[in-house]
């Protein structure tokens, strides 16, 4: 209760000074994964890294909350590297679904993949 | 959710010296082009440490993606940069920014320089700094629609006052200084620095598309 009050004092006094509004996303552990990743570039620290992107897509979807921009994107990169190319393009595709924005990189890389299949 | 504010309001408690300078900015650059998506590219490092870039675009995507825009996933593209012969993040001020557009679809790139990534230690005090300068690039017109610099400084002057006297005081900063020199973790500053630039009212980004104020709070930006 009284931290409720202090939190709310807190975001009162926020918005004014900064007019911050709530979270958009829910992040998870999403800094952490490319911390892991950034000072652990071997296979180990891309599986770690990989069960925190994992964590962050099955609590969205669950929810049914919007992703954070780049998560299924990053999910499907390290599908990828871990030799799923198949897994790896049906997040690309749902990047690409979930944020128009990100379209045109996700059909240049899936069209990348496929041919790299072809050959 | 949780919410963003809760550490930048502590953070205005705690360093309010994290002020903006120069002229109030112009934002009609910004306005006729307005972004949708912003391609963050490794950062530019002015300072002695290495490490400093890697660890910086740890903590970028946040606070623009909770801004409202889209954010490229920023290790994929720092890879695909590799590809594409750019690795150095000297030579990717020099690129026509159109390329960007050509090899992302992105609307925006962001180039940050890190100006300090320190700690200094003076008597019984360590202080700690990361400052940043961010430039934001139309893709289209190779125009700069958006500037900022932000410098957080973090103190830890123990001010424990656990007893002791002098003496205890001395061991205590020392004990304080050692462990600093090992574990300094920048990526809160870093963070926080980051928040601040985005959030500043008159001198921030305005809201994206996916923010629920976007086109509503350019007034905020605007006289």
């Amino acid at each position: 209760m009284i931290s409720q009050v202090v939190r709310s004092l807190v975001l009162g006094a926020c918005v004014g000074l900064m007019g911050c509004a709530p979270s958009l996303y829910d992040w998870g552990q999403y800094e952490d994964s490319l911390y892991t990743r950034q000072q652990d570039a071997s296979e180990s620290g891309q599986a770690e890294a990989f069960k925190m992107l994992e964590a962050i897509v099955l609590e969205a979807d669950a929810k049914n909350y919007r992703v954070p921009p780049g998560v299924y994107a990053d999910y499907g990169y390290l599908l990828f590297k871990q030799g799923k190319p198949d897994q790896a393009i049906t997040y690309f595709r749902k990047e690409a679904v979930l944020y128009k924005e990100s379209k045109y990189l996700m059909d240049s890389i899936i069209s990348r993949i496929e041919q790299r299949k072809l050959q | 959710m949780k919410s963003a504010c809760l550490p930048i309001a502590f953070l205005a408690i705690l360093s309010l010296e994290a002020c903006a300078t120069g002229p109030k900015p112009d934002y009609s650059k910004f306005f006729e082009h307005h972004p949708r998506s912003i391609l963050i590219v490794p950062p530019f490092n002015k300072t002695t440490a290495v490490d400093a870039p890697g660890f910086f675009l740890t903590t970028i995507s946040e606070p623009f993606a909770e801004k409202g825009y889209y954010v490229f996933p920023v290790f994929l593209t720092r890879d695909i940069l590799i590809d594409m012969g750019l690795p150095d993040e000297g030579v990717l001020s020099q690129v026509q920014p159109q390329r960007f557009r050509e090899a992302f679809g992105a609307d925006s790139v962001l180039f940050v320089t890190i100006k300090a990534w320190t700690t200094t230690y003076v008597l019984l005090f360590s202080s700690v700094t990361v400052e940043a300068a961010y430039k934001l690039v139309d893709t289209d017109s190779g125009e700069v629609i958006w500037e900022a610099s932000q410098k957080v400084v973090q103190d830890s002057s123990g001010g424990g006052g656990s007893g002791g006297g002098l003496v205890g005081a001395l061991v205590g900063a020392a004990v304080k200084a050692a462990l600093h020199a090992v574990i300094t973790d920048y990526r809160p500053l870093a963070r926080q620095a980051n928040s601040l630039a985005v959030r500043k009212q008159r001198s921030g980004l305005p809201t994206g598309p996916y923010g629920s104020d976007y086109q509503k709070d350019y007034a905020n930006y605007r006289d």
